[in-house]
């Protein structure tokens, strides 16, 4: 896997809405303040980032997250 | 595909809300509900479980928007996800909802009759009489039962139109309680609110 669902957790408004697409489970709300990506579990498939409605998630080349 | 859950069918309760309010707006307390139990599980469980899984608004918008494919799917402008836009339509919605108390207030005091209608977009007034019996219950509670309905639908109306237009639950990257209960969850997780 090369690509990574990158979150901005300044924008994002930790409704949820990205946890429920994933189809690997890869995501959670940290604490109410923004969601988190398991980078194990992500595939970078990219539905989280369509579904997104503040528009806060990217998928990038792992190598440019690190 | 994941299994639902029962929380999964939420977005009935929405409905059945506004349902209920148009026979009988007494109903609309029921709505406080949806007000407090966002802010008890923010401030007790420092989390956005509401949000996350039983906000029945959010699922009604995913119903219409994603299943029933009425929404665009469209990038929504990144304004309405910005700081200044959600604090300042927080305090625009508080300060309505102020209002909204303080006029309960005085129809409670004797100082205002009873306005047996909906205030829709906080302009325009929708005549309501039918859902209520006049001397049912006391002035300010079907008063307040008015004015809180009126924020209910106002504030569905909002998150349909920008379903509509952009992502199914674009409503969310700017509903006051979500605003609401992230700042919480931030100041008790010790990060930035700004």
């Amino acid at each position: 896997m090369k690509k990574l669902a990158a979150i901005d957790r300044i924008i994002c408004v930790a409704c949820g809405v990205c946890v429920k697409t994933c189809p690997k489970g890869a995501l959670s709300i940290f604490r109410g303040c923004y969601a988190a990506v398991d980078e194990a579990k992500c595939v970078g498939c990219g539905l989280c980032a369509k579904a997104c409605p503040a528009g806060c998630i990217n998928v990038r080349e792992r190598s440019e997250v690190k | 595909m994941k299994s639902k859950r029962w929380y999964d069918y939420l977005w009935i309760w929405s409905i059945l809300y506004f349902a209920l309010g148009f026979f009988n707006i007494l109903f609309a307390w029921l709505g406080l509900i949806d007000f407090l139990l966002p802010l008890f599980i923010a401030i007790f469980r420092g989390n956005k479980a509401f949000c996350n899984k039983y906000c029945g608004r959010g699922q009604l918008f995913q119903q219409i928007g994603g299943r029933l494919k009425c929404s665009r799917n469209a990038k929504s402008p990144s304004f309405l996800s910005s700081k200044w836009f959600r604090y300042g339509f927080l305090i625009f919605f508080l300060a309505m909802f102020g209002n909204m108390i303080f006029q309960t207030c005085l129809v409670a005091a004797g100082a205002k009759n009873l306005t047996e209608a909906i205030k829709l977009l906080w302009t325009f007034r929708v005549p309501w009489g039918w859902a209520y019996q006049a001397g049912t219950v006391a002035d300010w509670i079907a008063q307040f039962s008015f004015g809180f309905y009126s924020i209910m639908l106002t504030s569905t109306i909002i998150g349909l139109v920008v379903m509509v237009l952009f992502k199914p639950r674009t409503w969310c990257t700017f509903c006051p309680m979500g605003t609401m209960t992230q700042m919480i969850c931030k100041l008790k997780a010790k990060e930035k609110i700004w």
